[in-house]
C-alpha cells in the first residue's frame, strides 16, 4: 500500500460520494440496488433430479427449502466500495451471486446500472487442454469482452498474470497460483463499471498480491463501483467506506467499516468463546477423573497448567491444593490503594491477595497468573522470579501479597488466578482459578491483547 | 456409412443405383440433428462451472453446440460436392435451395437443443431417453430407403414430420439430379406444415428454456 493510496483512501472515507439531493432512488446515483430480495434454495433429498423418479411419485423428488437471504435491501452509490462481512452460511456469495445475475431471487428484484464483472472464481472458465493464450480470449469473451478489445489488451493482461513464458502451453500443466493468476488477470481487465470480488484477493505470492491490490485501489481512484466479499477484516476495513455484516441471511449491521467490522468481531469472540467452553468442559470433567481416581491429595503444576487451558472463558472458581494455606481475598486497587471494579490502558494499578497459612512452608512462592478470555495465559509472575525469598512460614502466619503493574493491555477481559505453591514449583498449598475478573476498557485504535502503544509516521522516501 | 452401403445394396437389395450417394445425400443433414441434439442435451450440465461461476446468455451453451455441428455439415457437404464431381453429378442445377434449407433446418435443431439441454437440467435421465427417440426417429424419416417404398397411409404421417421434408430436399440436391425420375418435389401443403412445425418447435423450445434458464444455477 503506498502513501498515495492511503491518502487516496482517506479523503475518500472522509467525503463519501453522495448527491447533493441525499436522493437514492435517482436512476444514475446507485449502481446496484437490492430491494426486499429473499432468496431460498430448495435442497434434494436425491442426487440428482430424474424423469424416472417423477413418473413413478407423479411429482417432483421431495426437498427442504433453506432460507439464504431474508428481505434484504440496500442501496451501492456509484464510486462505492462496499464488504459484506458474516460467519459462513450467512448468505454473502448469495448475495453476490444474485447481483451478477447469476442467481434470481424469489422475491424482490436486484437493479443493476452498468456492466458487471465478477470476480467469484479464478479461471472458471478455462479449458484444460487450452493453451494459455486460447483461454485468455475465451474466458474474456465469456466475462463480456468483444475480440477487438482482447487483441488490444492481451499483453497487458499476459504481463499482469506474468506468465510470458508459459503462455502458449496448456493450462492444465500450469500450478493452481499460475491458474488464478491467469483468472485474475483477465477479469481484472474486462474493465467493468461495478466489480465483484469474493475472496479472491490472495492470488499468488507477496508481490502477485501486491500488485492486485494495486489494481483495486486504481479501480477505487476511478470512481468504479465495488462490493468486496471477504472474511479478511484487515483488508475490508481498508479498502470499503461501507461495510454490511450479514448474519443468517438477513442485514444485521450496515455502516461505516471500523463499526461494522468491530462488532463483527465481537460477535466471533463470542461464538469462539461459547464453542471453546462447550469442548473444555469435558476435557476438564476427564481431568478431574483422573485427579480424584487416583486419589491424589496434592494436585501438581502440570495438572493445573492443563486444567487452566482448559477453563476457557470461564471464570468459575475452582480451587486446588494441600490446603496448607489458604488465598482468602483477592482485590484490584488504584495507584491510591481505593479497590476498583475496572481499569483502562496505562493505569497504574496494584493486584492484592491474602493468605493465611495452615501449616509450616518452607520458601512458599506466591504468585499470579492472567490470562485473557481464550486462556492464553497474557501475564505471569511470582516471588521467585522477583527474586525475593520469604523463608520459612508457620502456622497462623498471615500474609498479604502486592502486584504493582501498569496496565499495558488491550480492552476487554481478563482472568487473575493467585496460588501460594511449595518451593518444588510443581505443587500447591492453594490455587484459585480466575479469582478476579479484571475488566480493560476498550479503545478502539488498535487491535490484538498487547498495546505497544506505536507512534506512528508515514514519510516520503523517493 | 460404409455398413449401411454394403447392407442395402448387397442384403437389403433395393435396386437403387449408387446407394451411397442416395444414403449420404439425406444422412448428413440428419447427423447434423442427431448429432446437435443428443450432445447438446448434456451441455447445460457439463459446462456447470461455467453456468455456476460466471453471468452470461444461457443459451450460448447449447447454441454453440449446434454452430459447431452445422460447420461440421458444411464441411462434409464439401467433401461430398467434390465426391459428387468426380461421379458427374450436376449437383449445382438445384443449389440454390441450399441456404434456404440449411437455414430451416438450424431453426428445428436449435428449437430441439435449446428444449433437450434446458429439460435435462431437471431430469438427467432424459439424455438416454432422448437417444432412442432420435433412434426411432431415424427410421421414421426416409434416409435410408426411399419414401416411394413407403405404404401409401404411412406417407401422410411422414409429411408431418419436418425432417421428411428437409431430407428429400437434400436428396433432390444432390442424388435426384441424376435420376430426375425420382425428383419429388413437395406440394405448398407440405411445405406449409413443414414450415410451421419447425417454427413451432423453435419457438417451443427458446421459450421453455428462457423459463426455466433463471434457475439452472441452483439446480446443477
Amino acid at each position: 500500500m503506498t502513501e498515495e493510496n492511503i491518502k487516496d483512501l482517506k479523503e475518500r472515507k472522509e467525503n463519501p460520494i453522495t448527491n447533493s439531493s441525499g436522493q437514492l432512488r435517482d436512476v444514475n446515483d446507485y449502481a446496484v440496488s437490492v430491494r426486499n430480495v429473499t432468496k431460498r434454495y430448495r435442497i434434494h433429498y436425491e442426487k440428482n433430479p430424474s424423469l424416472k423418479e417423477t413418473i413413478i411419485h407423479l411429482r417432483r423428488t421431495k426437498f427442504i427449502e433453506f432460507l439464504a437471504l431474508d428481505d434484504v435491501s440496500f442501496d451501492v452509490k456509484r464510486g462505492e466500495t462496499l464488504g459484506i462481512i458474516g460467519p459462513n452460511g450467512s448468505g454473502k456469495s448469495t448475495m453476490l451471486k444474485l447481483i451478477s445475475r447469476i442467481l434470481r431471487p424469489n422475491k424482490g428484484e436486484v437493479l443493476v446500472n452498468g456492466t458487471i464483472s465478477a470476480l467469484l472464481e479464478l479461471g472458471a472458465g478455462f479449458h484444460p487442454d487450452l493453451t494459455g493464450r486460447e483461454n485468455i480470449f475465451i474466458n474474456a469473451a465469456i466475462l463480456g469482452m468483444k475480440r477487438r478489445d482482447v487483441e488490444k489488451k492481451f499483453s497487458e493482461i499476459v504481463a499482469f498474470s506474468e506468465l510470458e513464458k508459459f503462455i502458449d502451453m496448456p493450462v492444465k500443466n500450469y500450478s493452481s497460483g499460475m491458474y488464478m493468476r491467469l483468472g485474475f488477470s483477465v477479469a481484472i481487465n474486462v474493465n467493468p463499471d461495478i466489480l465483484l470480488v469474493d475472496e479472491v484477493l490472495a492470488v499468488g505470492d507477496q508481490s502477485f498480491q501486491a500488485k492486485c491490490y494495486k489494481v483495486i485501489y486504481d479501480f477505487i481512484k476511478q470512481g468504479k463501483t465495488i462490493i468486496i466479499v471477504s472474511h479478511d477484516l484487515g483488508t475490508i476495513q481498508d479498502l470499503c467506506n461501507r461495510v454490511i455484516f450479514l448474519k443468517n441471511g438477513k442485514i444485521e449491521q450496515i455502516g461505516g467499516p471500523v463499526a461494522v467490522v468491530s462488532s463483527y468481531r465481537e460477535f466471533v469472540e463470542n461464538i469462539e468463546m461459547e464453542r471453546a467452553h462447550e469442548q473444555q468442559k469435558d476435557e476438564r470433567k476427564k481431568i478431574f477423573q483422573t485427579i480424584i481416581e487416583n486419589n491424589q491429595k496434592v494436585i501438581s503444576g502440570e495438572d493445573i497448567d492443563r486444567l487452566a487451558a482448559t477453563n476457557l472463558g470461564s471464570n468459575i472458581i475452582n480451587r486446588f491444593g494441600s490446603g496448607d494455606a489458604e488465598i482468602t481475598d483477592i482485590r484490584l486497587l488504584d495507584s491510591k490503594g481505593q479497590q476498583i471494579d475496572y481499569c483502562k490502558y496505562g493505569d497504574e494499578i496494584s493486584i492484592e491477595f491474602d493468605a493465611v497459612f495452615k501449616a509450616e512452608v518452607e520458601d512458599p512462592i506466591f504468585g499470579i497468573r492472567i490470562v485473557d478470555f481464550k486462556g492464553n495465559t497474557v501475564y505471569g509472575t511470582n516471588n521467585r522470579l522477583n527474586n525475593i525469598t520469604v523463608g520459612v512460614l508457620k502456622q497462623g502466619d498471615k500474609i498479604k501479597v502486592v502486584f504493582k503493574n501498569k496496565i499495558v493491555l488491550m480492552g476487554g477481559v481478563y482472568y487473575v488466578s493467585p496460588s501460594v505453591g511449595y518451593k518444588d514449583f510443581r505443587t500447591y498449598c492453594d490455587w484459585v482459578n480466575n479469582m478476579l475478573t479484571l475488566n480493560v476498557i476498550k479503545h478502539n485504535k488498535a487491535e490484538g491483547i498487547a498495546d505497544l502503544n506505536t507512534n506512528m509516521s508515514i514519510h516520503r522516501s523517493n | 456409412m460404409l455398413v449401411y452401403t454394403f447392407v442395402f445394396s448387397f442384403v437389403m437389395r433395393l435396386g437403387i443405383k449408387d446407394y451411397a450417394v442416395f444414403l449420404i445425400s439425406a444422412l448428413l443433414s440428419w447427423n447434423f440433428l442427431a448429432n446437435s441434439v443428443s450432445y447438446g442435451a448434456n451441455c447445460i450440465v457439463a459446462n456447470s462451472n461455467l453456468v455456476n461461476k460466471i453471468y452470461f446468455p444461457r443459451e450460448i451453451i447449447p447454441l454453440s453446440v449446434v454452430f459447431a455441428n452445422l460447420f461440421n455439415f458444411i464441411l462434409e457437404m464439401t467433401a461430398l460436392v467434390i465426391v459428387l464431381i468426380f461421379l458427374g453429378y450436376d449437383f449445382y442445377i438445384y443449389l440454390y435451395w441450399l441456404p434456404v434449407l440449411i437455414i430451416v433446418e438450424f431453426f428445428l435443431v436449435a428449437g430441439l437443443t435449446l428444449l433437450v439441454s434446458a429439460l435435462n437440467v431437471f431430469f438427467r435421465d432424459l439424455s438416454h431417453l432422448i437417444n432412442i427417440l432420435i433412434m426411432i426417429w431415424f427410421f421414421g424419416t426416409p434416409i435410408i430407403y426411399p419414401i416411394n417404398m413407403v405404404p401409401e397411409r404411412f406417407q401422410a404421417i411422414l409429411r408431418y414430420n419436418p425432417m421428411t421434408t428437409i431430407t428429400s430436399m437434400f436428396r433432390n440436391m444432390f442424388y435426384n439430379v441424376k435420376y430426375p425420375e425420382n425428383l419429388m418435389w413437395p406440394d405448398w401443403k407440405v411445405i406449409v406444415i413443414t414450415l410451421a412445425v419447425v417454427a413451432i418447435i423453435f419457438m417451443l423450445g427458446y421459450f421453455i428454456f428462457k423459463r426455466l434458464e433463471p434457475r439452472f444455477a441452483e439446480e446443477i
